[in-house]
């Protein structure tokens, strides 16, 4: 399982503690901390 | 300065800085300085909105007391935490202990990290208001732009928005606080961008958001907490969402910002071909040496062209390290949707290629071409640099085409 990094505000989204897979959010899915879209997170 | 009135009963009351040789502790403003802005709202009740730095405290304190005392305030408005607009915030609260601090729930958890303070705090959110008197400040959350925890004050009587980073720039006050007082403003306005892709660029998203939540008021005059104050507020407000939108659309000027560094002389010496090729075409260019200019000279560039050249050696199997940084710090900023060519020499085995192309896929660069040699550039190496520019050029300016259609 991966962790997914907001690359604007630093918000880690982690697979293990969410139980969801990153790529299977919804795409209207948004950053819980800034609002920023998936696209702006990358997998660290 | 002394404070000046900028409408009946508010006052301009900030600090210019032409000390600081850094702003946040990384952007050269040695030569260009630049201003802390405050405010003086002297109703029935005395608000400050926004602080400076703590810098220059006697004066700070003597220019209040020109209109009023001090120990009177009532409110501070903090509509940015950060330590450039709160920097006087115990002085404050020593001098008048029954001030109240005004800002964001966020500011006041922030506030408290940062100066572990015992103070009266109010929090406010979206369409709360504040009456001083005839005066009356509305309060809108518009987080990131520039932290998280940032509002903007309008006041209603005035019609003045005071939005602390929003619509600011680098760039000591001349003279005139009033953008509409300058002959030329040639040099605010590249010191707007230079801050804009310095400070605000990451946070583009957030910016055109607060530029939607705004733009329902109306504004009769924008007074930043950096830089110039604008009676004409649409033009600063274009410039901005002007450049907000470079974060995020694949939009941006026709032209290119020349990257290059080199140890010898070699990667230089195709640095002029492919130039050369680039201005046949005549295509706006600007070159950087790498090694010799901060980043915060380099990102105005990069925001607004939307071309970039890469020329740069291997270094040790890697990228030549300057070059690293400024991909780097561009990464961090959000520097995204670029056309991109690279060239550069190699001693031995080469491994600049194998380092940049990862970074390029995180930064959403589109590589077209890349060109290497071992050691000095040959006749025929520099008539490719010269054609490679040349292509380039005509790329971006089909691309420009294309999208002006």
């Amino acid at each position: 399982m991966a962790k997914w990094e907001c690359m604007i505000c630093g918000y880690i989204y982690d697979e293990d503690a969410e139980g969801t897979k990153f790529a299977d959010l919804p795409d209207d899915w948004v950053c819980p901390e800034c609002g920023a879209p998936k696209e702006d997170f990358e997998e660290i | 300065m002394v404070c000046i009135e900028i409408t009946p009963n508010i006052y301009w009351n900030g600090l210019n800085d032409r000390t600081s040789d850094l702003f946040e502790g990384i952007w050269p403003i040695t030569k260009e300085g630049v201003s802390y802005n405050s405010y003086i709202i002297a109703d029935n009740k005395v608000a400050l909105i926004d602080l400076v730095k703590g810098i220059k405290t006697d004066d700070f304190l003597s220019q209040i007391e020109e209109v009023v005392d001090p120990a009177t305030v009532d409110y501070v408005i903090i509509n940015h935490m950060e330590p450039d607009h709160t920097g006087m915030i115990k002085t404050m609260q020593k001098i008048a202990p029954n001030v109240i601090f005004v800002g964001s729930e966020r500011t006041k958890q922030m506030l408290e990290k940062f100066y572990h303070l015992d103070a009266n705090f109010k929090v406010v959110k979206t369409g709360d208001t504040i009456e001083l008197g005839t005066h009356i400040l509305e309060f809108y959350d518009i987080p990131f732009v520039h932290w998280p925890e940032t509002i903007a004050t309008y006041e209603r009587t005035s019609k003045i928005l005071f939005p602390c980073d929003a619509f600011g720039g680098y760039g000591a006050l001349g003279g005139s606080i009033f953008a509409d007082e300058y002959e030329n403003l040639d040099f605010y306005k590249e010191e707007a961008l230079r801050y804009y892709s310095n400070i605000v660029a990451k946070f583009s998203r957030f910016t055109l958001k607060a530029i939607n939540l705004l733009k329902d008021l109306d504004i009769k005059i924008i007074a930043p907490s950096h830089g110039l104050i604008w009676r004409n507020p649409k033009e600063i407000i274009d410039l901005y969402e002007q450049w907000a939108r470079y974060g995020t659309e694949t939009a941006g000027e026709e032209g290119v910002t020349f990257l290059y560094a080199s140890m010898y002389g070699n990667t230089e010496k195709l640095m002029g071909a492919v130039a050369q090729g680039l201005s046949q075409e005549g295509i706006p260019i600007k070159i950087f040496d790498v090694a010799r200019t901060h980043v915060s000279y380099i990102l105005p560039y990069l925001w607004k062209y939307r071309g970039v050249v890469i020329g740069t050696p291997t270094y040790e199997a890697k990228l030549f390290p300057p070059m690293a940084y400024v991909l780097d710090i561009a990464t961090s900023k959000r520097v995204i949707n670029k056309e991109v060519i690279r060239f550069g020499s190699y001693g031995w085995s080469g491994g600049a290629q194998r380092d940049l192309e990862p970074r390029l896929d995180k930064l959403k660069w589109n590589l077209l071409e890349f060109f290497e040699w071992q050691g000095g550039p040959t006749l025929e190496d520099l008539q490719k640099g010269e054609e490679l520019g040349k292509r380039f050029a005509q790329h971006l300016k089909s691309m420009h085409l294309e999208r002006e259609k």
